[in-house]
């Protein structure tokens, strides 16, 4: 059962990832167009790091590999420009900064982090299923 | 007395798959969990011929299968049942992982279809066990 056990925290935490990225997503599409920051100029696109989290070993020498989040990653690429010389944070000539966010890039990452979620699930529902009929042995 | 069970044959190679399908899900689990892992590599071994080694090594505790006629299939060997080791990836994106989803949620299914249908074998036949009880008290 320990075994079992060890299996819903690998996929627990493939689920806790990829619900930070969802996270980070939600967070980039909603200020896709702030043009101001708590760091001042506009705001920058934000990207979750995954690396491989060790969560255990069994008996026989097998590991228990799962995810965690390395670092959350701020975004370097350049700023969109736009001519708006009416903005309140337009500069001398009229340009506009605008976040590098591109919403087409986050929809298609949204759409990834979701089916990785799935997958996730897919192991918490087999598992479950599994430790289901090894419990039924005890009704015999 | 008590070892009525450990030294059923059935039972205890049921035992040994789902142990065996245990550590398997483990390793779909783990690759699941890290397909999105930039350089994380498919960890997986050959179930068939893992579960051969594991029931080799017990001692006497194997099943061999009988043949009475020379057209029986011969059990291990010659039975057709081998898998292909786990195939090479067909594919690799450009952040060196090489997890294919599709293969594992397929992977994920049989494994749990193995498992269950070990429990239900060794089910049956602690039942059988149990019947040969009950019924001898009456």
């Amino acid at each position: 059962m320990s075994s079992f056990g060890k299996i819903y925290d690998v996929a627990a935490s493939g689920m806790a990832a990829q619900r930070l990225r969802v996270q980070l997503i939600a967070a980039n599409v909603a200020n896709a167009e702030s043009t101001r920051s708590a760091d001042g100029g506009p705001y920058r696109k934000k990207d979750a790091l995954f690396e491989t989290a060790l969560l255990g070993a069994a008996q026989d020498g097998s590991t228990f590999q799962g995810v965690r989040v390395r670092e959350v990653r701020t975004s370097q690429e350049p700023f969109q420009t736009r001519y708006e010389p009416g903005h309140p944070d337009a500069d001398a000539e009229g340009v506009v900064r605008y976040p590098n966010v591109n919403p087409v890039l986050e929809m298609v990452d949204l759409t990834e982090a979701s089916r990785s979620y799935e997958a996730n699930v897919a192991v918490v529902r087999s598992v479950r299923a599994m430790s289901q009929s090894a419990l039924d042995l005890l009704r015999v | 007395m008590f070892d009525i069970l450990s030294r059923n044959g059935i039972v205890t190679t049921m035992d040994r798959t789902m142990a065996l399908a245990t550590r398997r899900q483990a390793l779909i689990a783990s690759n699941l969990a890290n397909i999105d892992t930039p350089g994380y590599k498919t960890r997986d071994f050959d179930f068939e011929k893992a579960l051969r080694a594991e029931l080799g090594a017990g001692q006497g505790q194997s099943m061999p299968m009988l043949r009475t006629h020379p057209g029986h299939l011969g059990g291990t060997g010659s039975g057709g049942s081998a898998v292909a080791p786990p195939e090479p990836p067909t594919w690799e994106r450009n952040d060196g992982n090489d997890v294919n989803l599709d293969r594992q949620t397929m992977l994920l299914a049989r494994t749990q279809s193995a498992y269950q249908a070990a429990a239900s074998f060794a089910q049956v036949e602690i039942r059988k066990v149990k019947q040969a009880i009950t019924e001898a008290g009456r």
